[in-house]
């Protein structure tokens, strides 16, 4: 039925080259400023690069009121970084990140730390017993910032010792909520996530805790996460969708959050 | 006062005036001379007086006159004119036959043919149906809606593809009507073919704007397609054989010129053909079918009754089964439709008819695998069901005033998405019964097409259209108005304004009108879309070579129009789909608005023994959604800056029928990749690991979405056709090449790795280079 037939198309291909990519989260409660700096891969361009080799030789400058600081590369970790002690990260205060690699790419990004750290009000967790499995269902509420635009990431650590160990060991739960505030200024906010424990067999361990995290992030940092969230590869039934970034001459994210922090013991 | 009530006192106030005027009425049906086919459109004008009017869609007609002695003409293009004389003392009832013109080239007059810069309506289009059954088409499958595509402000999806875009509307926004019916899905083979069989077909309208008010539901384009009623005079046939299909039309009387029939059937036997080739552990296939039918029957003078259907499938199958395993499955869709109309006449001014409708359109996938004692069942299901009654009313009191009112209820029950999979491994089942809705819509409307001066004619409506759906309700009033002045004896000036509201929307990925598409109704979530559209135009008719020409130039603002989210894509089920709740469909979609401005022109020679036409539309179609490109305005995949339509027919003698095409537009709109990179989120448990623990995922980077333009498309069709009058029948052999030159029109991009050069290359797949096919039709 379908006398197709294929060859190579005779456009003019979109212009792309090579750009870098950063990825920087600032916070004032970290004790380390890091940037991880790759290249992008051009779709039509010969292959050969690597685009998960870290760029080590660029010259990387973080600005604000401050002044002017420069991150260094570190070999084992592949970041560039800046001890926060040297540099603090101040709430409310903009910044500025300037790249400059050796072949003259010049990409820059800017962001603003939010000014508040919003609590977390209240904390549920409620055990949702499949047939064969189990989940917790994690539930928070807080007050959203008043009078301002703000989004919101709330995220989950489980931590345990396994009756076998003695180490305490920590996991990612993936719980990943993005909430932004547009229609609900000052409301009061409830985010909740499901974290999948495994099969009863396999939950043997005491001294379970979650720490369970809320950032009040910058609208580059949520923007970014979001339309990741978003991507759905190459399915072709999905609408294509585009990832955000606030990084010019580049791609990537410079973002910055505050944090607050609270520990749940199961 | 209740809105219900209004067009009644207006009809009595009107009745009244025009009794007092000693005015007299000559009524009737038209009806073609040897079927009785009843004619819509016919003009009827009484050149003494300066007045007209047309028939209906039944072909009905009604004009009031003053006591004198008056000649009446009946034109129809393709038919010979008919004059009529009469001395009006009292009411006259008169049916009027009209016969084809000869094939040879003729003269027709001024008054002889339905000038277009008379009318009121602009933007509209008649597709004389056999100019379809004379346009060469894909593999010889004559097609109402290929067309259509070949009219200015109407843009082709893609290659081969029925899908049609009414400037700059969705193929949603389409409201497609076939003897009152919607049919939501109107593609057989994933949109290469429509639905519609030519052979049942009588009349096929195209409104883009101005829309009287009578129409509502959809944003962009009404398709109002006639069903033939059937001869009522001689059994009559045709049967065509192609080289994918074959049809078989057969109408005749039950009682003669009181009682007919017609039943039209087409199927597909490329299934057929290549099953015995099959190994008999491995079986697969397609085929479409459709059949059209219709019963007619003359009451009596003031009463007429019709019941016509059409049901149609495609369906893709598969079984496959070897020692331990066995796979069968596959997907069918299709509509079904079936209307009840009787026509009767209240006086010799006021026509009505009431209809009751049914429709429905399902699409299925149905998946069994077995491997062992493993099984796994799915089972998708997505319908949409429509009761519907509609009566309408046409009333014309005077030569000036021809109105229509009339009221419609309708009860649509959706089945976006339901999925059920049963497996040996319960962790698999899934029961998602989420959502069945019911919703209601309801429209009164009236419109009165109103000859002001004899050179200012307008056509004035409203229509009041209302919504109910998970009890919330929608009331839209929506004014709607034409008109034309007339600059000359031959050529008008025209305008139009129209506010539609469209209460269904469909979720589509892809836009080209695939069975996956799902038909959802407006919340409180997502609101109806809604459209205003302005046009001005010029009409100019050039008699004496049979020419009409219009210009026309149009702006549309479309709000609350839908897309999918970004990833998100219709077997996209969330994880908690097994506890879903009514709405989640909701959940994937964004509403945005659009605007499409642009200018058409068309040229159009619809008698004589060359006809055709030539259509150039220049447009520009907008798209936004605060979620979508980050908020900022995108091109449609359909924007088409530029679009070029030539269709030429000649009839050398009445043996040899030559007919070509040449269609070229701008590429469409889409989002390619441009180069891709490493993601790293940030992660709340510390910095990501390099290298062996790296977490990362890649993504593709597209610029701005639909910012590269495909090749443009262009393609020339060929066809000729041998006619020969055999002892019983009429004979046609049609040989047709489509794609006569070969362009290798993109049907899409993708990316491929090339060894060689060491990167990737984008690679174009084209579907149908040049394609002759052959065709045989006999017609008894």
């Amino acid at each position: 039925m379908v006398l197709s037939c294929s060859k190579e198309a005779n456009v003019k291909l979109p212009d792309s080259k090579s750009l870098p990519v950063l990825y920087s989260y600032i916070s004032p409660t970290d004790t380390m400023i890091r940037l991880k700096l790759l290249y992008s891969l051009p779709i039509y361009d010969t292959h050969q690069m690597d685009m998960l080799a870290a760029v080590s030789d660029a010259d990387v400058k973080i600005t604000s009121a401050q002044g002017t600081a420069q991150l260094l590369f570190n070999p084992t970790t592949e970041y560039y970084e800046l001890n926060a002690s040297l540099y603090p990260i101040i709430p409310g205060q903009g910044y500025k990140i300037t790249v400059v690699t050796i072949k003259g790419d010049v990409a820059t990004a800017e962001t603003e730390v939010p000014a508040a750290i919003v609590p977390i009000n209240t904390i549920a967790v409620e055990a949702i017993s499949g047939d064969y499995e189990i989940s917790d269902r994690i539930k928070i509420s807080f007050i959203d910032e008043p009078g301002i635009a703000n989004q919101y990431r709330f995220g989950v650590l489980y931590s345990s010792v396994n009756n076998s160990q003695t180490d305490t060991i920590t996991t990612d739960t993936y719980i990943n909520e993005l909430y932004s505030d547009v229609n609900n200024d000052g409301g009061n906010v409830s985010l909740a996530g499901l974290y999948y424990q495994g099969y009863y067999s396999d939950t043997a361990s005491s001294a379970a805790f979650y720490d369970i995290f809320l950032f009040n992030c910058s609208p580059s940092y949520f923007n970014f996460h979001k339309s990741i969230s978003k991507y759905a590869g190459e399915d072709p039934f999905s609408e294509p969708a585009l990832i955000y970034t606030n990084v010019e001459g580049g791609f990537g994210c410079f973002g910055a959050y505050t944090s607050s922090v609270q520990r749940y013991q199961k | 006062m209740s809105l219900k009530v209004l067009p009644l006192l207006l009809v009595l106030l009107l009745l009244k005036s025009a009794q007092g005027q000693s005015k007299f009425t000559i009524s009737g049906y038209i009806f073609e001379k040897g079927s009785k086919e009843n004619l819509p459109g016919v003009m009827v004008y009484v050149p003494k007086l300066n007045v007209g009017t047309t028939s209906n869609n039944y072909g009905f007609y009604s004009i009031t006159l003053p006591i004198d002695s008056v000649e009446v003409i009946f034109s129809f293009v393709g038919f010979k004119a008919k004059k009529q004389k009469f001395y009006l003392d009292k009411n006259i009832s008169f049916n009027v036959e009209m016969g084809a013109e000869e094939l040879t080239e003729v003269t027709i007059t001024a008054e002889q043919s339905g000038k277009i810069s008379e009318e009121t309506q602009m933007s509209t289009i008649e597709i004389p149906i056999e100019q379809i059954k004379q346009i060469p088409a894909l593999m010889g499958e004559k097609d109402v809606f290929k067309v259509i595509q070949l009219m200015p402000g109407v843009q082709k999806g893609s290659e081969g593809n029925s899908g049609i875009y009414v400037r700059g509307g969705g193929p949603d926004q389409n409201l497609i009507i076939l003897d009152e019916a919607p049919v939501y899905n109107a593609n057989h083979l994933f949109g290469f073919f429509s639905v519609f069989n030519g052979d049942a077909l009588k009349s096929v309208e195209l409104i883009k704007g101005g829309f009287p008010s009578r129409y509502g539901g959809r944003l962009s384009s009404v398709i109002d397609l006639q069903m033939k009623d059937g001869n009522k005079e001689i059994i009559q046939g045709e049967a065509g054989i192609g080289i994918i299909s074959s049809r078989f039309t057969l109408e005749g009387p039950i009682i003669k010129n009181k009682c007919s029939f017609l039943v039209s059937a087409r199927r597909t036997y490329i299934d057929a053909l290549i099953y015995p080739l099959l190994p008999q552990n491995r079986k697969f296939g397609y085929y479409f079918y459709d059949m059209n039918a219709k019963v007619n029957y003359i009451l009596n003078d003031k009463d007429r009754l019709f019941l016509s259907g059409y049901f149609g499938k495609d369906k893709f199958y598969l079984k496959e089964k070897s020692i331990d395993s066995e796979v069968k499955g596959g997907l069918d869709w299709g509509n079904a439709t079936s209307t009840l109309r009787w026509n009767h006449l209240f006086s010799n001014r006021l026509f009505s008819n009431l209809s009751l409708i049914f429709t429905k359109y399902q699409f299925r996938i149905k998946m069994q695998e077995k491997y062992g004692s493993d099984y796994y069942n799915l089972k998708y299901i997505s319908n949409i069901r429509d009761f519907g009654a509609k009566y309408n009313f046409d009333f014309m009191p005077h030569p000036n005033h021809y109105i229509k009112f009339g009221v419609n209820s309708t009860w649509h029950h959706f089945v976006p998405q339901a999925v059920v999979t049963r497996s040996s491994d319960p962790s698999d089942e899934l029961n998602n019964k989420s959502t069945k809705i019911d919703t209601y819509e309801g429209a009164i409307f009236m419109e009165d097409d109103w000859k002001i001066t004899s050179k200012l004619k307008m056509n004035v409506g409203l229509r009041l259209s209302a919504f109910s759906s998970y009890g919330n309700y929608f009331i839209n009033p929506e004014p709607r108005a034409s008109l034309r002045y007339l600059l000359g004896n031959d050529y008008s000036l025209k305008g139009s304004y129209s506010l539609m509201n469209q209460y269904l929307h469909l979720l589509s990925n892809t836009g080209i009108g695939l069975p996956t598409d799902l038909w959802v109704p407006a919340t409180n979530k997502i609101k109806p879309q809604q459209s205003q559209q302005v046009a001005l135009g010029f009409a100019k008719d050039i008699d004496d070579k049979n020419l009409t020409i219009t210009l026309e130039g149009y702006y549309k603002l479309m709000e609350s129009v839908l897309n999918y989210k970004e990833g998100a894509s219709f077997l996209d089920i969330d994880d908690n789909s097994d506890v879903a709740t009514e709405n989640d469909w909701q959940n994937k979609v964004v509403t945005g608005s659009g605007l499409s401005y642009g200018v058409e022109f068309l040229i159009q020679k619809k008698v004589g023994k060359f006809t055709g036409w030539i259509g150039y539309t220049l447009s520009w179609t907008f798209l936004q959604f605060d979620s979508l490109n980050f908020g900022e305005s995108y091109p449609a995949r359909f924007d088409r800056r530029h679009d070029i339509s030539l269709v030429g027919i000649y009839k050398i003698n009445e043996h040899i029928t030559l007919s070509s095409t040449w269609v070229y537009g701008t590429g469409n709109a889409i989002t390619l990749p441009i180069s891709s990179y490493a993601v790293e989120q940030h992660s709340i448990a510390g910095p990501q690991q390099t290298e062996a623990g790296f977490v990362f995922i890649s993504v593709n980077e597209y610029g701005k979405k639909n910012s590269f333009r495909m090749s443009p498309f262009h393609r020339l069709d060929f066809g000729i056709q041998f006619h020969k009058k055999l002892k019983r029948c009429i004979r046609t052999f049609e040989f047709s090449v489509y794609n006569v030159y070969c362009r290798q029109n993109p049907y899409f991009y993708y990316t491929e790795f090339d060894q060689v050069s060491n990167k990737n290359k984008l690679m174009q797949l084209s579907l149908f280079s040049i394609m002759p096919s052959v065709s045989w039709s006999y017609k008894f």
